[in-house]
């Protein structure tokens, strides 16, 4: 019986395949584009507020959103490049990973702590300390590339996460920022998001779908936020 | 109240009252409007001449006045905005 069965199930199976496939993709670009939008519109639109104040903290803010926004495009061009031009890329043994995990997890470290660093920069940080952040997330992704773990990305964000976070609660325990609840969960979501792109698939289209709507939620309420200043 | 907050609004107190002396006035009143020690005004006026809020214009009699640039005017006038979006986003 399942002899018989098989060869008529397998063009099924391959066109739910495709199907999930492809409604994974149409999602996942969607997001992605209106993600990215929502990053560099809040990236440009401060800009005059810092060009005018020089404030340190509207400079963290806006550089956290534009590392988040190239973050999620080099995601989205991974999305719509992976599959077209994994061929191309095995056949000349060019490493794919280094194509766009290598510059997502640059990126994503950089995002973490420039927005947490936008709340608690105050707390005796000296700007002239800056170009450490970019030393330590290039350092971190090239300890990645060399171990060959997609995982570690995951590991050095979810760390990443944890040394802001500790250090924001230490340094406000008196008095916490309002903010640092949603800038939690925008980077714990921007960190689940990396999942998505892991080549095994980890979350179904459903689960998928849920954490790219938590991310918009969160994300347009940031965007709403911005906007009623500019 | 941070030290930087309170350094926006010295910068907006010093440009305010430029541009409510009919947009010119001579260093020694304005540091006296300002209420600032001879150096930190010092130090103010410098910040916002590089910055182009400000520049220094000569009378006949060769006293100097400081008078607002374009951007002067723009920062007095995105003031309480930015003040609101750096309380709403605690920066």
């Amino acid at each position: 019986m399942n002899l018989m069965m098989e060869p008529m199930m397998e063009p099924i199976k391959g066109q739910m395949i495709g199907q999930m496939m492809g409604g994974n993709f149409i999602v996942d670009i969607i997001f992605n584009i209106l993600f990215v939008t929502f990053s560099f519109i809040i990236f440009f639109k401060t800009k005059e507020m810092y060009e005018l104040t020089k404030y340190r903290g509207i400079k963290y803010f806006r550089y956290s959103f534009l590392f988040l926004g190239l973050g999620y495009l080099i995601r989205a061009l991974t999305g719509i490049f992976r599959f077209g031009l994994k061929n191309i890329f095995s056949q000349y043994h060019f490493p794919m990973r280094f194509f766009w995990a290598f510059p997502i997890n640059f990126l994503g470290i950089l995002a973490i702590f420039y927005l947490f660093l936008s709340i608690d920069w105050k707390f005796n940080y000296n700007e002239k300390n800056d170009y450490l952040i970019y030393i330590l997330a290039l350092l971190l992704s090239i300890i990645f590339y060399l171990t060959k773990s997609y995982y570690i990305i995951i590991l050095f964000q979810i760390l990443s996460l944890i040394v802001v976070v500790i250090f924001h609660i230490i340094k406000n325990r008196k008095s916490p920022k309002k903010m640092f609840i949603t800038y939690s969960f925008l980077l714990m979501l921007w960190i689940l998001n990396l999942f998505l792109i892991f080549p095994e698939r980890i979350f179904s289209l459903t689960t998928m779908i849920i954490i790219q709507s938590i991310s918009l939620i969160i994300m347009s309420y940031i965007f709403i936020k911005v906007i009623k200043w500019i | 109240m941070s030290k930087k907050r309170d350094r926006l609004e010295v910068i907006y107190d010093l440009l305010n009252i430029i541009r409510n002396k009919n947009n010119s006035i001579k260093p020694t009143p304005l540091m006296r409007f300002c209420n600032l020690s001879s150096q930190s005004f010092e130090e103010y006026i410098n910040e916002l001449l590089e910055k182009k809020f400000i520049k220094e214009l000569y009378d006949e009699n060769n006293r100097k006045h400081y008078t607002l640039t374009d951007k002067g005017f723009r920062f007095l006038e995105k003031y309480s905005t930015i003040i609101g979006f750096i309380e709403d986003f605690n920066l």
